[in-house]
């Protein structure tokens, strides 16, 4: 991927993680801290060296499947306690640990159901194409458990991932987060063509 | 006061649309998903639907298509996260009568539910 490439995917990443943030502060109620996203194509092997922030704890995951003119995982990823400082939040501020517990998966799946479809639905306009979207899975466990089981878990290969590290917090609750995106090899090609097509048609 | 039946796999998500519904006076009856909705339309007779599309068994589109093909016309409203214009324009053309995206405001389903008991005094189910 070139620079003049570089720039254009970032723009239509920076557009899904702003609506996707967007629609967060609208759940939470409050703004969202949100970085433009660094955009960069990598092996996912490699993925755990731009994610040191969530490393050394479990972290909170929704992924969602997406297919298209690009097929992938997009994955919201909460660090430590952001889950269940989220689920309290969604919950009017309950105080109640076990009951934040009990509901957490449910409305963490919700949530990560509404950030992805705002993050890629965004893409949808820029390529001319409809997106379909498999059901939210849930996970909590360690980062590499958790792209171990992305990477491989569903027979398809996910051999490089194209990382938009759109970084959030809502700092007055402390929850932190991001979005990635994982693609095969095919799809990545796929994307840098579409990018292309793009570039050409503007 | 009408009785809508909400659809929707997510049960946390459920649950604040039955709650919406119901502060606008409605009354409410759960489906986990398009055949388990199905299922009840003939016992529960509602006058509004409230729908997911994305959703495991029977999602959003095919409920909306076996409504179609029985020639059965209740008011539904979608009630989803998907945000392309193409899914929506696909919702009016299986017959959806309102289209929103969550999280949504309760004024929009509001006026979303207005519309649909509207066009059901009119047209019966």
């Amino acid at each position: 991927m070139d620079e003049h490439q570089k720039g254009f995917l970032t723009e239509v990443l920076n557009t899904g993680a702003q609506r996707a943030g967007a629609v967060l502060g609208e759940l939470v109620q409050r703004h969202v801290n949100l970085s433009v996203p660094d955009v960069d194509i990598c092996p996912v092997a490699d993925l755990p060296g731009h994610l040191s922030l969530f490393q050394n704890d479990q972290v909170t995951s929704v992924t969602m499947g997406f297919s298209g003119v690009l097929s992938g995982d997009a994955v919201l990823l909460l660090s430590g306690f952001s889950g269940i400082l989220l689920t309290q939040r969604l919950m009017g501020g309950a105080t109640d640990l076990a009951e934040v517990q009990e509901e957490k998966q449910e409305a963490i799946s919700e949530v990560g159901n509404i950030v992805v479809n705002n993050f890629v639905g965004a893409w949808a306009e820029v390529f001319h194409d409809r997106f379909t979207f498999g059901l939210p899975q849930f996970e909590e466990c360690g980062l590499n458990e958790l792209l171990d089981a992305r990477i491989s878990g569903d027979g398809k290969q996910r051999t490089h991932a194209i990382w938009a590290n759109a970084h959030f917090d809502v700092s007055e609750f402390f929850i932190v987060g991001t979005l990635l995106t994982l693609f095969d090899q095919a799809s990545v090609e796929r994307l840098v063509g579409a990018v292309s097509s793009s570039q050409a048609a503007r | 006061m009408a009785k809508v039946l909400v659809i929707d796999d997510s049960r946390f998500q459920r649950k604040w649309i039955v709650k919406a519904v119901q502060q606008l006076g409605h009354c409410t009856v759960e489906a986990v998903d398009g055949r388990d909705g199905l299922g009840m339309l003939d016992a529960e007779r509602p006058e509004c639907i409230t729908i997911d599309l994305n959703m495991p068994e029977m999602n959003g589109l095919e409920f909306l298509e076996n409504l179609q093909a029985q020639n059965l016309r209740p008011p539904v409203i979608v009630i989803t996260a998907d945000i392309q214009k193409d899914t929506r324009e696909q919702c009016r053309l299986l017959g959806a009568s309102a289209f929103l995206n969550k999280p949504f405001k309760p004024g929009e389903l509001h006026d979303a539910l207005a519309k649909c008991i509207d066009l059901e005094s009119k047209d019966g189910v």
